[in-house]
């Protein structure tokens, strides 16, 4: 316990905001006995130095422990008998009493701040499990999408349909308890199938010199490994999931939609995917020839801007003729964002089909240079796996 | 084998390629041959999967280009093309580079670097091998970019001028040694587009000449000669295949002068 304990503390820069808020406090306290006092945001300013405190102890307790973002740990421990029944040797990720400790002092600071305004009461341990969540789930999310997809769902109930900070920390404790059960199964794997500890080290080799271009024209674009792409039911839910917190930040902001907006995202929505598409495999022939030969449509390679089309006319005129039919202003605008998000996720082709059969013509002035030396990081990782026979284990 | 069928291609208006047809067999080495600006490299992308024929088709190992996602990922296991500046990562070394190409094609790990190493040494690159690729001249660019075809040790090699770009006496030796060996063991297929005829005698099973954007003849070396009536070297061949009335032209013009 007292071992945890002392590894739990936190880092000297989370101190530092807590000194701030304790020298601005204490600037007030000695101002009101001489009976001047400082001006009212001076309290907010202090909360937000707790809640710095808090966002900087919550990525000190991820980042530090985690042997994710630690290769050499991660190496070693490896090596070693260790498995999920045991503690991490370095100190735990998940949280221990000593965090709950270090969290009433921080509530207990907030309190004697403002204490008749409880949503400001609450913000270190909103901050501190909102950011200890999402960078746990960064690292736990491509080994257990599902618990991931689930909680990207429940998320937004943090603030919706109440407005109140005591319903945000139970819905971000829920959260906490699926995530860690996210994480038991994650360790239970260890060592992961993750991009270090991949069983196929050439794959990742692979995948790090298109990454930083060592391998570009004609190699890249006529390589066999062009990704399988999102299925229709993937599409779907990350469709519903982004409208549902479309709905959620909608309400919080408490405005209502404008239709433009759609518009404002229908167009660059339908340019993205008509780049990707089109961008490095061009028509077989220019317009000029198009027209000289009498092939305006080429229906092979035309099709691809079939599914842009199909995302303008749903960002432009889907809202507005669902308002005409009678439908809700609001509902009409998320219909019709869902709508244009389904379609440019899942509308064929697939980006694979395309790039292995598609009838276009790559320019012959892909020249695209290395223009970034490779990453440092990366080149250890390359280390790494030249050591094959760790890389095997 | 490389099946190039009734294929006609343009980009804007013009035809580049004019109901080309031309059939390569396994193990055969190809030049195609001919003058600037007349199709080759745009015959060779078609081959290689860059281009996309107007009308016609390509079919290579009995797959038929871009007709279907797993034949496609069928020939491009077995297919290199080489263009004739490929592009190359600067700040990597050219070690780097060919290791990441070789792993490209799934070669084994320890023969990809036994490859790489006798690739490196024969062509005069062992000293630079781990220096970045910005410090290359422009002649030892042009070996990578050809080492790193051959890494791949692809059945098909198609490439767009291997010859030209500076290369030195001995990297041309080596290039059109190993390319002869290549052809004598016949499990190498290989379409290269050369513009000057000298090299070509001694290393190609077979040369196509192409001009204006169709196939004028396709034959052997010896087959081309009795084409053109010519007993004399292949650059005069080649000519009088490519310019008949060009030796016509010359004698009626110094006959002129000489009057």
């Amino acid at each position: 316990m007292n071992h945890t304990r002392r590894r739990v503390v936190p880092p000297l820069v989370t101190g530092v905001f807590l000194f701030a808020y304790l020298l601005t406090y204490s600037i007030d306290a000695y101002g009101m006995l001489l009976g001047a006092s400082l001006p009212g945001e001076i309290g907010r300013i202090r909360v937000l130095f707790l809640g710095m405190g808090s966002l900087l102890y919550a990525g000190y307790r991820v980042a530090r422990f985690h042997p994710y973002f630690d290769t050499g740990y991660c190496r070693w421990l490896c090596l070693t008998p260790w498995s999920v029944d045991k503690p991490l040797p370095l100190g735990p990720v998940h949280l221990v009493w000593g965090d709950l400790v270090i969290l009433m002092v921080l509530i207990l600071l907030a309190y004697f701040n403002t204490p008749f305004a409880p949503s400001l009461v609450m913000v270190p341990v909103i901050v501190f499990l909102s950011v200890y969540l999402i960078i746990l789930w960064l690292t736990l999310a491509a080994q257990q999408l599902r618990i991931m997809v689930v909680s990207l769902f429940l998320a937004p109930f943090a603030v919706y349909p109440f407005r109140s900070a005591y319903a945000a920390v139970l819905v971000l404790l829920v959260l906490y308890v699926l995530c860690y059960v996210a994480f038991r199964r994650f360790f239970r794997d260890f060592p992961w199938n993750t991009q270090y500890w991949k069983a196929d080290p050439v794959q990742e080799l692979r995948k790090q010199a298109i990454r930083q271009r060592v391998i570009g024209w004609p190699f890249k674009f006529l390589n066999v490994y062009e990704a399988p792409g999102i299925c229709v039911g993937a599409a779907f839910l990350l469709s519903v999931l982004l409208t549902w917190w479309l709905h959620v930040i909608r309400w919080t902001l408490d405005k209502p939609y404008h239709l433009a907006l759609l518009a404002v995202f229908a167009f660059p929505a339908a340019l993205v995917r008509t780049m990707t598409y089109v961008g490095t495999y061009w028509p077989p022939m220019s317009l000029l020839g198009r027209i000289c030969t009498g092939r305006l449509i080429i229906p092979r390679y035309d099709k691809v801007f079939i599914a842009p089309i199909c995302i303008v006319l749903a960002g432009t005129l889907l809202p507005s003729a669902l308002v005409r039919a009678g439908m809700n202003p609001v509902w009409s605008f998320e219909l019709s964002f869902f709508t244009a998000l389904f379609l440019a996720l899942s509308l064929p082709p697939k980006l694979r089909y395309w790039r292995l059969t598609g009838p276009y013509r790559m320019p012959t002035n892909i020249q695209s240079v290395q223009s970034r030396r490779p990453n440092p990081r990366e080149q250890t990782l390359s280390e790494l796996f030249s050591d094959k026979s760790y890389a095997a284990k | 084998m490389i099946n190039v069928v009734n294929v006609w291609h343009h980009y804007g208006i013009k035809p580049v390629l004019r109901d080309v047809s031309l059939k390569v067999e396994p193990g055969e080495l190809v030049a195609v041959m001919g003058p600037n600006g007349m199709g080759k490299s745009t015959l060779l992308g078609l081959m290689g999967g860059v281009l996309w024929p107007i009308k016609g088709y390509v079919e290579i190992a009995g797959h038929r280009r871009r007709s279907s996602v797993e034949e496609e990922i069928e020939i491009r296991k077995k297919v290199v093309y080489l263009p004739d500046n490929p592009y190359l990562p600067l700040y990597s070394t050219g070690r780097e580079f060919l290791l990441a190409v070789g792993r490209l094609y799934e070669i084994e790990e320890e023969r990809l670097m036994d490859h790489t190493e006798q690739l490196l040494k024969l062509f005069d690159l062992d000293e630079n091998a781990d220096a970045p690729i910005r410090s290359y001249s422009t002649g030892q660019r042009k070996k990578v970019g050809m080492c790193s075809a051959l890494v791949t040790e692809a059945p098909i090699l198609i490439l767009d001028e291997p010859f030209s770009g500076g290369l030195d006496s001995s990297a041309l030796l080596a290039l059109s040694e190993v390319l002869k060996r290549l052809a004598e063991r016949r499990d190498v297929t290989v379409v290269m587009a050369v513009p000057v005829p000298e090299l070509v005698e001694s290393l190609a099973h077979k040369i196509a000449i192409i001009a204006h954007g169709e196939i004028l003849a396709y034959d052997t070396a010896g087959g081309l000669r009795k084409t053109a009536g010519c007993t004399g070297p292949l650059p005069e061949v080649l000519e009088r295949l490519i310019h008949p009335d060009v030796f016509e032209n010359i004698e009626t013009y110094l006959q002129g002068r000489a009057r």
